[in-house]
């Protein structure tokens, strides 16, 4: 093959390019899936990062609540005894979103995928709500008074509020740029293959 | 409300030069790096240039520019691994009669024979731009443009006859 014949076989495929609309249909579409995909893995990886810590939730409140020192203390019991249920209730819950998240498959249909986010954004949602206004006035709570009952002296006092101050920073940027960040990125996502298919 | 405009005006630069960018990536995929992702990593590229586009250059040698640097680059870091022409990759993206499926495939054939460098070159040539705009696009003299173009057909030449 010389120039001149490669010149006209690249003519014709420029003339097929140009009436070829699947084929950009078909390039948008697998970037558009592999963007969403790296979305939810992340969402996956932090759900299950969840699981874990809360998992081991469990065994470190059994352990602190059998602690000798606190024997004769009532709030630092009840605080274990509230990581305890909320270990295990948050435990149940990651369960339940991942499966929700797992059910997400990028070449099935794009309304049960759409379904499928917004169920998981609710669960979100609802699961803020109970940290900031019921996990965390609580926990809070029964920190101060266990502190109170036990005398901690100055050092633990600083201790707990800088715990306050990182673990609500840390709370709403995980919501913030982790969770809220990647839902949206898929939502649009969804939305823009959702509009190339009704092209 | 600036940055949603440049969004809308680079969504809409690109819907009207998706070919300019699917052409230049057909020229380099590979196993590692299929159209999809070429075509991605080009678009991302773009995106991060697009606001200091300057209207010193047309818009498509500044494409053409970027899309090949990009795909260049990423040839390069591929180069170090075994290679392997993609030719059923582009069975499934292109959709052409049948009977000029077998000369695009050995078009494409004799192209992936050729260096990074050359690809360039011939895919401008075959876009009929200028020596001058090859010159442009590629940061080339003219004089090397019109050796390496006589250097290519020749190549092309040696290629076809084995």
């Amino acid at each position: 093959m010389e120039l001149h014949e490669l010149k006209n076989t690249w003519t014709v495929l420029d003339e097929q390019l140009k009436k070829n609309e699947t084929l950009n249909k078909q390039i948008i579409q697998e970037m558009l899936q592999k963007k969403s995909s790296r979305s939810l893995n992340k969402l996956i990886n932090t759900s299950f990062i969840n699981l874990i810590v809360w998992l081991l939730g469990i065994p470190i409140s059994i352990w602190g609540y059998h602690l000798p020192r606190f024997e004769n203390f009532l709030f630092p019991k009840i605080l274990f005894v509230t990581i305890f249920v909320t270990a295990i209730l948050m435990v149940i819950w990651s369960c339940y979103q991942l499966r929700n998240l797992m059910k997400i498959d990028f070449s099935k249909s794009v309304k049960d995928n759409m379904r499928s986010v917004n169920t998981y954004a609710i669960m979100l949602k609802k699961e803020k709500i109970a940290i900031y206004f019921g996990f965390a006035p609580i926990y809070y709570t029964l920190g101060i008074l266990s502190y109170y009952e036990l005398g901690a002296d100055f050092s633990y006092w600083t201790f707990l509020v800088v715990a306050f101050i990182v673990g609500v920073a840390m709370t709403y940027w995980t919501y913030k740029r982790i969770y809220d960040t990647n839902i949206q990125a898929i939502k649009k996502c969804l939305d823009e293959l959702n509009e190339l298919n009704e092209e | 409300m600036y940055n949603s405009n440049i969004e809308k005006a680079f969504i809409e630069l690109i819907r009207q030069n998706d070919r300019l960018i699917y052409k230049v990536c057909s020229m380099y995929i590979s196993d590692e790096f299929p159209l999809a992702d070429l075509y991605q990593e080009v678009v991302y590229n773009l995106w991060k240039s697009f606001p200091k586009f300057r209207n010193e250059c047309s818009i498509s040698t500044w494409m053409y520019r970027i899309a090949l640097n990009t795909c260049i680059t990423v040839m390069r870091k591929e180069l170090r691994r075994p290679q392997h022409v993609p030719i059923l990759e582009l069975n499934e993206h292109l959709i052409a009669p049948e009977s000029m499926e077998e000369n695009i495939k050995e078009m494409y054939r004799l192209i992936y024979q050729l260096n990074t460098l050359e690809r360039a070159i011939i895919l401008l040539y075959l876009e009929e731009k200028s020596y001058q705009e090859i010159a442009d696009i590629t940061g080339l003299t003219l004089n090397n443009i019109a050796i390496k173009i006589k250097r290519i057909k020749e190549k092309l030449k040696k290629m076809s006859e084995n």
